[in-house]
């Protein structure tokens, strides 16, 4: 005797992967974006000449240019430094107003580099006064047409 | 010559002749075929049994289409200078274009959002649509600000489910940004984003 076993008639398919799509079309799409910032430290100024007369006396005061200054990382400084001496008994003093959270110091300008502008960190302003006064000693000699030097500011880590 | 009787058939001394024809033990037989059946049954594989559809009520359809038309691969912005006295100058990148069949038989919608672990500086995007010409129908959003973690936002609203207006093309642009105050890479490192886009009923 044979037993006859009845089956309903279905098709049989396999179960979806997990996360499979619906339909045949793909609804999602994917990119890989980057950001990268360097380290940024500039400072410019104003004005590319100075001119301080000390006919009138024995010292001149120019607070006339300004400098801008981008710093986006922390502890740099501003430093200054003259191309060449002036003759004996002339000088140059130099003050910046500093950026928001900094301090400056004011100093005589030689040929070595010298610090202006201390602690400046994560700063981006502009207008900032630049001071410069000329001092001549009572025994110096007139130089005729004057003496030009360069003035060199420079934005270097702490 | 007789068959054997059934006597004989079990006599241990009597020779087996191969050639005759042995009757099966009938109780024997069925009960194993039943139980072969119900083991055929029981060690099917693990699958869906879903009836079979009538007659008629297959339907042939292509589904959404979504992919980079232009780019799609790694985007790369490099923030490296600035206007002195202002913030570092942001850098932008339009090499991303897109295409868009959206027939899912109602209004849709593209949506963006991103993962950036330790997320440093500001990364915004726009998608503007570029096939207006040949019909495409949508509202583009303004400008999205990309942050880690954050929602899907709607990019682009309002596509149309039926033809020609659901079909278009758009330009993905992506603009970088870092205040001073964000700092830069050798102090934060750079930031790396996982942007995904979607399109969806609306």
């Amino acid at each position: 005797m044979w037993l006859l076993i009845a089956t309903p008639l279905i098709a049989q398919v396999p179960l979806p992967e997990m996360g499979a799509l619906q339909g045949s079309g793909i609804s999602v799409l994917s990119q890989s974006v980057s950001v990268s910032v360097a380290s940024i430290n500039i400072v410019a100024v104003s004005a590319s000449s100075v001119s301080l007369s000390l006919s009138t006396g024995m010292e001149a005061t120019d607070n006339s240019t300004t400098y801008d200054i981008t710093v986006n990382g922390s502890s740099k400084k501003l430093t200054g430094s003259l191309n060449a001496d002036y003759s004996n008994g002339i000088s140059l003093d130099i003050e910046l107003a500093p950026p928001t959270g900094a301090s400056a110091q004011l100093r005589t300008l030689t040929t070595a580099a010298q610090d202006l502008v201390s602690g400046i960190s994560y700063a981006a302003e502009s207008n900032l006064v630049i001071t410069y006064t000329g001092r001549a000693q009572p025994s110096t000699s007139p130089n005729g047409a004057g003496e030009t030097r360069t003035v060199t500011i420079t934005v270097t880590d702490s | 010559m007789s068959p054997p009787s059934r006597r004989q058939k079990y006599r241990t001394n009597q020779p087996i002749d191969h050639g005759a024809v042995q009757p099966r033990p009938q109780g024997l037989s069925a009960l194993t075929t039943f139980v072969f059946g119900l083991l055929l049954l029981a060690f099917q594989p693990t699958i869906a049994q879903v009836p079979l559809p009538e007659m008629g009520a297959i339907r042939n359809t292509t589904g959404p289409q979504f992919y980079f038309l232009t780019g799609g691969r790694s985007v790369d912005l490099d923030i490296i200078d600035a206007t002195p006295g202002q913030e570092p100058n942001s850098v932008s990148d339009a090499s991303t274009e897109i295409y868009w069949d959206a027939s899912y038989g109602v209004t849709s919608k593209i949506t963006i959002s991103t993962v950036c672990p330790g997320q440093s500086y500001s990364l915004y995007t726009e998608l503007d649509v570029t096939s207006w010409g040949s019909g495409t129908v949508a509202t583009e959003q303004p400008e999205i600000a990309l942050s880690d973690g954050m929602m899907d936002t709607d990019i682009l609203r309002d596509i149309p489910p039926d033809q020609p207006g659901r079909i278009g093309t758009g330009v993905l642009t992506y603009r970088a940004e870092a205040t001073v105050a964000q700092g830069n890479s050798f102090e934060n490192g750079d930031d790396y984003h996982s942007i995904t886009l979607t399109i969806v009923a609306q």
